[in-house]
């Protein structure tokens, strides 16, 4: 699915317009994923041993830890919750939060990797034509928040599926609040017929 | 499931800005450079306060990128070489972070904000650390480490003020 994404994106396949009637496919940016290791950690001696480890207990209560492939950052608590962030596909927030669990386990902790979990896909694209932010604030005020003095972009706050979209004048779109792909492609598509309708026209 | 209601709070700049103890002056300087931050709530200052850090991390990613070739660095060794192409990545992986954490924040993710916030800022600080394998070149970053460092230390301070009481791990 990602490779397909991927190579239609890059333009070397056509998209598919069942599945993306609107010809646009949102590129997923971050997946934040969690795992239970399932085991008490000594947080202190895990900064102490791990390379890319960096623990401020006064600051933040978790080990921050990164790994070069796949690209990511891992936010290990006391308790055994481990956070994964950065990744670029569901499959590798999965592996990355292995190889985390992996680490903890050859500092000598019994980690196991229970209940992983996808928390939250974050998508953009461009439509690449400018919108008119204010009308379709107007049209749309029950989803729409939009306060351009504190905020350049409209927040959407979809329904079905629930999905938070910021929209930019520009026509750059950003998804977030997913927990499977198919909601932010969804979301898009259900947004796309609006962001149309609000086309800003060039005079 | 939606979050609990837990309520926000309201500061203003002054207000926001002693909390953060010994970066008032730099958090006075940062925020009010902003023309929005002297009318916005606290989410409007974290905001700021984050999109600040992110644009020096960013600077900093585009110092680094131009210092990596410069052959006239003082005894440029292999290892010298090594700690600032990690950092390179480092910074990159900071710059993307605070840039997630400000869309997070605009969409109620306030305490995936702060882990982001706090995540972007331990890139600086390991990449800090690494100069410690070349002594003799460790305070090539250290000014714009320092600054960073503070500037995030300002965004998180100021974004955990958003909720009355948020809890940092769930």
């Amino acid at each position: 699915m990602a490779a397909e994404a991927a190579a239609a994106l890059e333009g070397s396949e056509p998209v598919d317009l069942a599945k993306h009637p609107s010809g646009i496919i949102p590129t997923l940016q971050n997946i934040v994923s969690t795992v239970n290791l399932d085991c008490k950690l000594d947080l202190k001696a895990i900064a102490l041993q791990a390379r890319n480890a960096e623990y401020n207990p006064k600051r933040f209560a978790a080990v921050i830890m990164r790994i070069r492939e796949p690209k990511t950052t891992a936010l290990i608590f006391a308790s055994g919750k481990m956070v994964c962030t950065g990744a670029k596909s569901e499959q590798q927030s999965k592996l990355a939060a292995r190889k985390y669990a992996r680490i903890i386990q050859k500092l000598g902790f019994p980690a196991k990797f229970k209940d992983f979990k996808i928390q939250n896909i974050v998508g953009s694209c461009d439509v690449k034509f400018p919108i008119r932010l204010e009308g379709l604030a107007y049209s749309h005020g029950a989803f729409s928040s939009y306060e351009p003095e504190l905020f350049p972009g409209l927040i959407y706050r979809m329904k079905q599926p629930k999905i938070v979209l910021l929209i930019f004048v520009s026509g750059k779109i950003v998804l977030t609040g997913a927990k499977v792909r198919d909601e932010t492609y969804t979301a898009f598509e259900n947004i796309y017929p609006v962001l149309t309708e609000f086309r800003k026209v060039q005079q | 499931g939606a979050p609990t209601a837990a309520p926000l709070a309201n500061y203003s700049l002054e207000d926001a800005c002693k909390k953060t103890g010994p970066h008032y002056g730099l958090c006075i300087v940062t925020l009010s450079a902003d023309r929005s931050a002297k009318s916005s709530d606290t989410v409007g200052l974290a905001r700021v306060a984050v999109l600040a850090a992110q644009k020096n991390a960013s600077e900093t990613a585009t110092y680094l990128s131009s210092i990596y070739d410069d052959d006239s660095i003082e005894k440029k060794t292999v290892q010298l070489q090594q700690c600032l192409e990690d950092c390179s990545e480092r910074y990159e992986a900071a710059v993307e972070q605070l840039t997630d954490a400000t869309v997070a924040l605009d969409t109620g993710g306030y305490e995936e904000a702060m882990a982001l916030v706090a995540a972007g800022q331990a890139e600086v600080k390991m990449c800090q650390r690494g100069f410690k394998a070349v002594p003799q070149h460790r305070n090539i970053l250290t000014l714009r480490n320092r600054e960073v460092d503070q500037l995030c230390s300002i965004a998180f301070t100021i974004t955990k003020l958003i909720r009355v009481s948020p809890s940092a791990e769930e």
